[in-house]
């Protein structure tokens, strides 16, 4: 595959790179471009924890209700399923443990010596889409899904300019569309990264998202904190989900850090593979392609 | 090579562990032939009855087997690929309802499925790699300061 035109950039914390493989005749690339990064940019200003004049910064200071984001919907209803299935180990509320542990803006990565315990969804917000109620000031995270959230929304405009034959990646998460071609993904290997993959993804129309305690990792913590019982998950070495759209894809490739597929599979579609710590895997039966073994 | 012969003898602990545990209802899904096939293991005997020395034919065979645990009926899904009989490969899918039972089950298939290897991400055709974020440089920076503050 060749691409006509690809874009990088980083933004959201991370690298993109946008591939499209075939373009319209008329399109302008230099305004598809620049239209892309604003909406990435936009999404920053309005969900970022990392920035404190985010809107949802902003917004989460102090008691009460606002009107969220047009695009919130999607992002605010998966959080709220997650946190059912998952019994509240997987929450926005995160986001103020992960700041005492270190996770911050300015990456101090010391944890504090009180971790802040995630209360319940219901004694701090009231979501009622497009109103969100916040009974107690807070810190929201949605480093979760917001990354996928993203690759969905950029890989809509890329559709909308009619281009249907194209990847967008950010950090790992890949979205490929194609009418009649497969992308073949490699799997990084969890402890040799850059060097080895364990397998490899066939994917067409479809989004592979990868998360592993790995790279982000800083004492005895690591990105994905079970809010539940305040660790980092040592158990899971890594996860993989396939599914329709990336928001899925990476908010489950998170999720099942935190519980066994099973809890999940009956609310979602996907595919999954999953690394445990002694090497051995847990591969769905559908998931569309081969892990070396 | 070395890896194969692992599996295998990996594969056999855990159907004989599986076999002494359950009593295999099964029930034939799939990619296999639907009529024969009425090895039910039972109570360890597989490796040392007649029950091991059944010719099966190829395919891949899918079975849910019953248990109770201190919680109550409990179920776990097996399937295996037999080849010329010899399993070439094999899952185990949990079932679990009982909190406890979802996690030894879960365990259980963790060590049960097939340990993965790395092979050089050179010697596969690759379009794109998934993996964990490649991470900020602010994240990066941050780490360098605290191990060199760490070895001095």
């Amino acid at each position: 595959m060749h691409a006509d035109a690809t874009f990088h950039f980083y933004a959201i914390g991370t690298k993109w790179q946008i591939d499209l493989f075939s373009t319209p005749p008329k399109l302008h690339l230099d305004s598809l471009r620049e239209r892309i990064q604003r909406r990435v940019a936009i999404f920053e200003e309005n969900y970022s924890r990392f920035r404190p004049d985010s809107f949802l910064s902003k917004s989460t200071r102090q008691s009460g209700s606002f009107l969220l984001p047009d695009d919130a919907k999607p992002l605010f209803d998966i959080y709220l399923k997650l946190y059912e299935l998952t019994d509240g180990a997987f929450t926005p509320l995160i986001g103020g443990t992960l700041e005492d542990a270190g996770y911050n803006a300015d990456y101090t990565l010391k944890p504090k010596q009180s971790i802040y315990s995630p209360k319940s969804w219901n004694e701090i917000l009231e979501y009622c889409y497009p109103r969100l109620t916040i009974k107690e000031a807070c810190t929201l995270d949605f480093g979760a899904a917001g990354k996928g959230y993203t690759i969905d929304i950029v890989s809509d405009m890329l559709r909308q300019a009619g281009i249907s034959f194209f990847t967008v990646e950010a950090g790992g998460d890949i979205r490929f569309d194609s009418p009649d071609q497969t992308l073949r993904v490699g799997l990084e290997h969890p402890k040799k990264a850059g060097e080895e993959i364990i397998g490899v993804a066939t994917i067409q129309n479809l989004s592979i998202c990868g998360s592993a305690g790995n790279r982000r990792s800083w004492g005895s913590f690591h990105h994905i904190i079970n809010a539940t019982t305040l660790r980092s998950p040592t158990d899971v070495l890594a996860t993989w989900v396939a599914a329709k759209d990336t928001l899925t894809a990476d908010a489950l490739a998170t999720a099942l850090f935190l519980v066994p597929p099973q809890r999940l599979t009956s609310t979602f579609s996907f595919e999954y593979v999953i690394v445990y710590d002694n090497f051995s895997a847990d591969i769905s039966r559908g998931f569309p392609g081969e892990i070396f073994t | 090579m070395s890896s194969h012969h692992h599996r295998r003898t990996k594969f056999n602990f855990s159907l004989f562990y599986i076999a002494s545990l359950l009593t295999l209802s099964l029930t034939l899904t799939g990619c296999g032939p639907a009529t024969e096939q009425t090895n039910s293991a039972n109570g360890g005997k597989l490796g040392n009855s007649q029950a091991a020395y059944i010719a099966c034919k190829d395919g891949t065979y899918t079975a849910t087997g019953d248990y109770y645990s201190p919680g109550g009926a409990e179920q776990i899904q097996v399937t295996v690929t037999l080849k010329n009989n010899i399993i070439t490969a094999a899952s185990v899918q949990p079932e679990g309802v009982g909190r406890m039972s979802q996690r030894m089950q879960g365990m259980f298939a963790a060590n049960f499925a097939p340990l993965v290897i790395g092979k050089n991400i050179n010697d596969v055709q690759l379009g794109k790699v998934s993996g964990s974020s490649l991470t900020g440089q602010g994240f990066n920076d941050a780490l360098n300061k605290i191990m060199t503050e760490a070895q001095s």
